[in-house]
C-alpha cells in the first residue's frame, strides 16, 4: 500500500506540502530549543561538575580534618565507579599585592590529580596549569582575584591564612572559568598549603571525579554511611539548578509539545478530508478484496512517511541551525565563558527524541482517519455514489 | 457448484426498509444472468448481496460450496479478490494511477502485479486501450475508463463478475461497446456474469433473465 500512499501524496501536492512543513518545524524548532537548554545544561554541569568535582569527601564537622584521609585513598582507589580524585586543603585567605588585597579561597592540591578531577586547566588564560607543578611558592590564580590585585604572571602575590605566617607565591597562571565563585579562588601545591595553615599532613577535602556523574547523588548516599565524613555530591550542593534544568525540561517538552500539537492537528484534519474525498476510493479497493487492514494501511503510510520525512528534514534543520549557532559570538557569561560562543548541544539523543516524537505525534494524527477510512461500508458508498 | 441464493432477504435503513424477500436463485457456472426490473425492485441490492459486498439480513449466499456469510473476513476478501470481480455503473478508477496501474490493482492485493501484467496489458489491447495504457483517467473518454474499470475486473481472471448497471453512465454506442465485451467473457472464457440493468434491450442480451418487482423475484 505505500506505493498507492505515496501516490496520494504526490497527487496532493500543496496539502502534503503543508503537512510536512508542519513536522518540519516541530521537529526542527524542537531540536534548537533542546540543543540551546542541554547546550546550556551541559555548560552548567560541566561548570558545576568539572571544575569542582562531582563528589566531595569533607570533615564530620566545619573547620576539622578528614580523619582518616588514607583509608579513603585506598577505598577510592578500588571503587571501579571512581575515574580520579585529589586530597585539597582548603581555606578562606588574604592576597595582597602592592598594597592592594582580595579576599577568597585557597585551595592546596596536587596540580597533576586536580587536573585529572576538574577541567581546571582548561579555563587557564595566562601562563600554564602545569607551571604550578614545577616547585614550591607558585600560585594559579582565578581571574576575580588577579583582577583586584592587578596581577600579572611572575609577580609576587602575597597569601595569609591567618594560622601560620604568610608566604608569597608566584603568579605562574590565571584561569576564568566565568563563574564568580570559581575565579574568587587561587591553588597551590598541597605542600605549600599545609605550610600556611600549619596543617601538617592533613586535608579537609577529596575531591573526586566519577566516571558516570549522574550517579553522584546515590554514591554519596553510599559513602556517607562508610564514616563519619560528610560526603557531597554536585547536585546536593545545587539543589536549586538542579530544580532549574527540571522546569527547562518541561518547559522545552511543553513548547515544543505545542508545536507538534498543531502540527498533528494538520495532519489530521488534512487525512480526514482526504477520506472523505477518497471514499469512493476506499469503497472499489474494498470491493477488489483490499481488507480494513490494507485501507488502514493506506492511510497510515501516509502518515508515516510525512512523519519520516519531516523528522529527517527537521533534525537535518536543527544540526545544521546548532552548527550555526555555536559559532555565535556571545560574548561571555554566562552560555559562552570559556569559548565565548553559544553553548549548543548536538547530543544524538536529542535527535532520536524530535524523530520520535514527530513520528508518534504523526502516527496519533493519522491512526484516526485511517480508523475510519478501513471501517467505511463500502457498499453505502456505490450506493450513495449510483444515486 | 455455481452461485445459489436460499431464501435470500435484506433489509436497510432505520427503520428498516424491506428490499428483497425470499429470495431462491440458483446460477450455474457459465451463465449469464441479467437482474431486471424498475429503479428500486432491488436488483442492485441482489447483486451485492450475491457478490458478498452486502451481508444479507436472512437467508444464505453459496459460492462454490461455500457460504459465504460463514467466512472469515480475510477469507471473504481473499475470496473476492481471486474469485470475483465487479464492475459498477461509474468505473470508480483511482484518480492518481493510469489505466495500467489502475487494472493492475487487484493483482497488486494479491501479490501478482508483476505476473498479471501482461495480461493486463493483453486485456486493455482487447478494449481497443493498447495506446493508452499509461494515460490517467481523466485523459480517458467515459466510454474508455468503463472499459478500463471491466479489465480490472477481469485481471484476476474471475469465476464470477458483477456488473451493476455497467452501461448507465454511458451512451448507447459505448454501452454496446461493454455488453459486447461482457458477453465475450462468458463465452470464451466461461465467466459467469450476473448483470443489473433496466435496459430491456441489453438484458436480452443475456442468457437467462430474472425479473424483480419490488424486492422478489416475478419471472425467471
Amino acid at each position: 500500500m505505500i506505493s498507492l500512499a505515496l501516490h496520494y501524496l504526490a497527487a496532493r501536492k500543496k496539502q502534503t506540502l503543508l503537512m510536512l512543513l508542519g513536522i518540519f518545524f516541530g521537529t526542527a524548532s524542537f531540536t534548537t530549543l533542546s540543543g540551546l537548554l542541554l547546550g546550556f545544561k551541559d555548560y552548567l554541569v560541566n561548570q558545576l561538575v568539572n571544575n569542582s568535582a562531582a563528589l566531595h569527601v569533607e570533615p564530620a564537622r566545619d573547620g576539622g580534618f578528614i580523619a582518616h584521609p588514607g583509608a579513603w585513598y585506598r577505598r577510592l582507589d578500588a571503587d571501579p565507579g571512581v575515574a580520579a580524585y585529589s586530597p585539597q586543603l582548603v581555606s578562606p585567605a588574604i592576597l595582597s599585592l602592592d598594597g592592594r588585597t582580595a579576599s577568597g579561597r585557597l585551595v592546596g592540591c596536587d596540580p597533576g590529580r586536580q587536573a585529572r578531577v576538574t577541567t581546571i586547566g582548561d579555563y587557564v588564560v595566562k601562563g600554564s596549569w602545569a607551571g604550578l607543578a614545577g616547585g614550591t611558592g607558585r600560585l594559579a590564580l582565578g581571574a576575580e582575584l588577579r583582577r583586584t590585585l592587578g596581577a600579572e604572571l611572575g609577580q609576587k602575590v602575597v597569601a595569609s591564612s591567618g594560622a601560620g605566617a604568610p608566604r608569597a607565591f608566584t603568579v605562574v597562571a590565571v584561569f576564568q572559568t566565568g563563574v564568580r565563585q570559581g575565579d574568587t579562588q587561587a591553588y597551590v601545591p598541597l605542600a605549600d598549603a599545609r605550610r600556611l595553615d600549619r596543617a601538617g599532613g592533613k586535608v579537609n577535602d577529596i575531591a573526586v571525579r566519577l566516571k558516570d556523574y549522574t550517579r553522584a547523588g546515590k554514591t554519596a548516599g553510599a559513602w556517607s554511611r562508610l564514616g563519619p565524613e560528610r560526603v557531597e555530591s554536585w547536585d546536593e550542593l545545587n539543589p536549586s539548578i538542579v530544580n532549574m534544568f527540571k522546569a527547562e525540561d518541561l518547559v522545552r517538552f511543553l513548547a515544543v509539545g505545542a508545536v507538534m500539537l498543531v502540527a498533528a492537528f494538520g495532519i489530521y484534519n488534512v487525512l480526514s478530508m482526504t477520506v472523505v474525498q477518497k471514499r469512493m476510493d476506499i469503497a472499489i479497493l474494498r470491493s477488489m478484496g483490499y481488507s480494513f487492514g490494507d485501507v488502514l494501511a493506506l492511510f497510515l503510510w501516509q502518515g508515516l512517511v510525512l512523519g519520516a520525512c519531516g523528522a529527517a528534514l527537521g533534525c537535518l534543520a536543527g544540526w545544521g541551525l546548532g552548527l550555526y549557532l555555536r559559532t555565535v559570538s556571545f560574548g561571555g557569561n554566562p552560555f559562552g565563558a570559556g569559548t565565548g560562543r553559544l553553548a549548543v548541544s548536538l547530543s544524538p539523543s536529542i535527535f532520536i527524541q524530535a524523530a520520535l516524537l514527530a513520528l508518534l505525534a504523526t502516527c496519533l494524527a493519522t491512526l484516526l482517519p485511517a480508523w475510519a477510512a478501513g471501517k467505511l461500508n463500502p457498499i453505502e458508498i456505490i450506493r450513495a455514489g449510483a444515486e | 457448484m455455481g452461485l445459489s441464493a436460499k431464501n435470500l432477504g435484506k433489509s436497510i435503513g432505520d427503520p428498516p426498509a424491506r428490499v428483497l424477500s425470499d429470495i431462491s436463485l440458483d446460477v450455474a457456472p457459465g451463465e449469464f444472468v441479467a437482474l431486471t426490473g424498475r429503479s428500486g425492485s432491488g436488483k442492485s441490492t441482489l447483486l451485492h448481496v450475491l457478490g458478498s459486498l452486502d451481508p444479507a439480513t436472512e437467508g444464505e449466499v453459496w459460492v462454490e460450496g461455500r457460504e459465504i456469510g460463514a467466512m472469515r473476513p480475510d477469507e471473504l476478501c481473499h475470496f473476492r479478490n481471486r474469485r470475483m470481480g465487479f464492475v459498477f455503473q461509474f468505473h470508480y478508477l483511482l484518480a492518481e494511477l493510469n489505466a495500467l496501474e489502475n487494472v493492475l490493482m487487484p493483482a497488486r492485493k494479491a501479490g501478482e502485479k508483476d505476473r498479471r501484467r501482461p495480461h493486463a496489458e493483453a486485456l486493455l489491447r482487447r478494449f481497443g486501450l493498447g495506446a493508452k495504457v499509461h494515460r490517467l483517467p481523466r485523459h480517458l473518454s467515459g466510454g474508455e475508463q468503463q472499459r478500463v474499470a471491466i479489465a480490472r475486473a477481469l485481471v484476476m481472471e474471475p469465476g464470477y463478475l458483477f456488473a451493476d448497471e455497467p452501461t448507465g453512465a454511458l451512451d448507447s454506442a459505448n454501452g454496446q461497446v461493454v455488453m459486447d465485451i461482457l458477453m465475450d467473457c462468458n463465452r470464451r472464457l466461461g465467466t459467469t456474469v450476473v448483470l443489473a440493468t433496466h435496459d430491456p434491450e441489453f438484458a436480452s442480451l443475456a442468457g437467462r433473465r430474472v425479473h424483480l418487482v419490488d424486492g422478489r423475484v416475478k419471472a425467471d
